[in-house]
């Protein structure tokens, strides 16, 4: 008797884990525009509003894509985009943190 | 494509079309993921990549606290407290994301093998890391609060 797989549900529920990353993306990486907005006045917060608004359409991609086939196809390219924006991200955050007026007060 | 060391003595004849010099050590190309092994079930696939998303969950949360940290708080009792404590919990973050994608490639290969998944120590640095923050920055209260 062989056991029968339905993706059905493991693939809804990683649709949603994309869903909660791209929302996790607007609200974490949200609270760097707002201080690049407060701190330089808008200058760089163009850039990061850019990024911010990239990684969430690669967020937004896997979680509208149905994949409930046989073999779903794995993505290596767009979770190494992800991995790598968030990183980057991250850079930046830290840049702005160690370069603000009053970091070391 | 990502290059791994290899020790001489599995190089074989056949790799020579993959094989990058790279004196002393020799790499070797890793052949794409979607040719290694077969197809695993659907459902490992996926709760590999859900795992991946936590973790970069994980890192934005890190980077999101490291910002509040550094721009939210008052200061401490000592300069540049809020500042150290704020860029651990970042660097911690951009890590936590950099690590995530060869952990995810690391264990979706070795499912398409059939091997066992590979162990990994970075739960315990992140947990590790965490704590130690925390305490730091509890000690950083109590002086604010002690001065």
């Amino acid at each position: 008797m062989t056991e029968r797989i339905d993706p059905g549900a493991p693939a809804e529920r990683t649709r949603l884990a994309w869903q909660r990353s791209g929302f996790a993306v607007l609200v974490g990486i949200g609270a760097v525009i707002r201080f690049a907005v407060d701190e330089y006045h808008g200058g760089r917060a163009v850039a990061l509003a850019v990024a911010v608004g990239a990684l969430s359409v690669v967020a937004a991609v896997p979680a509208l894509v149905d994949r409930t086939g046989p073999s779903p196809a794995v993505r290596p390219a767009l979770l190494r985009l992800f991995a790598c924006s968030t990183s980057l991200a991250g850079l930046a955050a830290l840049l702005l943190t160690l370069f603000a007026p009053d970091a070391w007060e | 494509m990502r290059l791994v060391p290899v020790p001489r003595n599995q190089v074989s004849p056949l790799d020579d079309d993959l094989r990058v010099e790279w004196t002393p050590t020799r790499w070797r190309r890793r052949p794409p993921l979607h040719h290694v092994g077969t197809d695993p079930d659907a459902r490992f696939t996926m709760a590999n990549e859900r795992t991946f998303l936590a973790w970069n969950r994980t890192a934005l949360a890190l980077l999101a606290a490291g910002l509040a940290v550094a721009h939210l708080l008052p200061p401490f009792g000592f300069p540049g407290a809020r500042t150290v404590i704020a860029v651990a919990l970042i660097i911690l973050g951009a890590v936590s994301a950099l690590l995530s994608y060869p952990a995810w490639e690391a264990k979706e290969r070795a499912l398409r093998e059939g091997r066992p998944l590979p162990p990994s120590r970075f739960p315990r640095l992140v947990a590790t890391s965490v704590g130690l923050i925390g305490l730091v920055a509890a000690a950083a209260t109590l002086v604010r609060q002690g001065g």
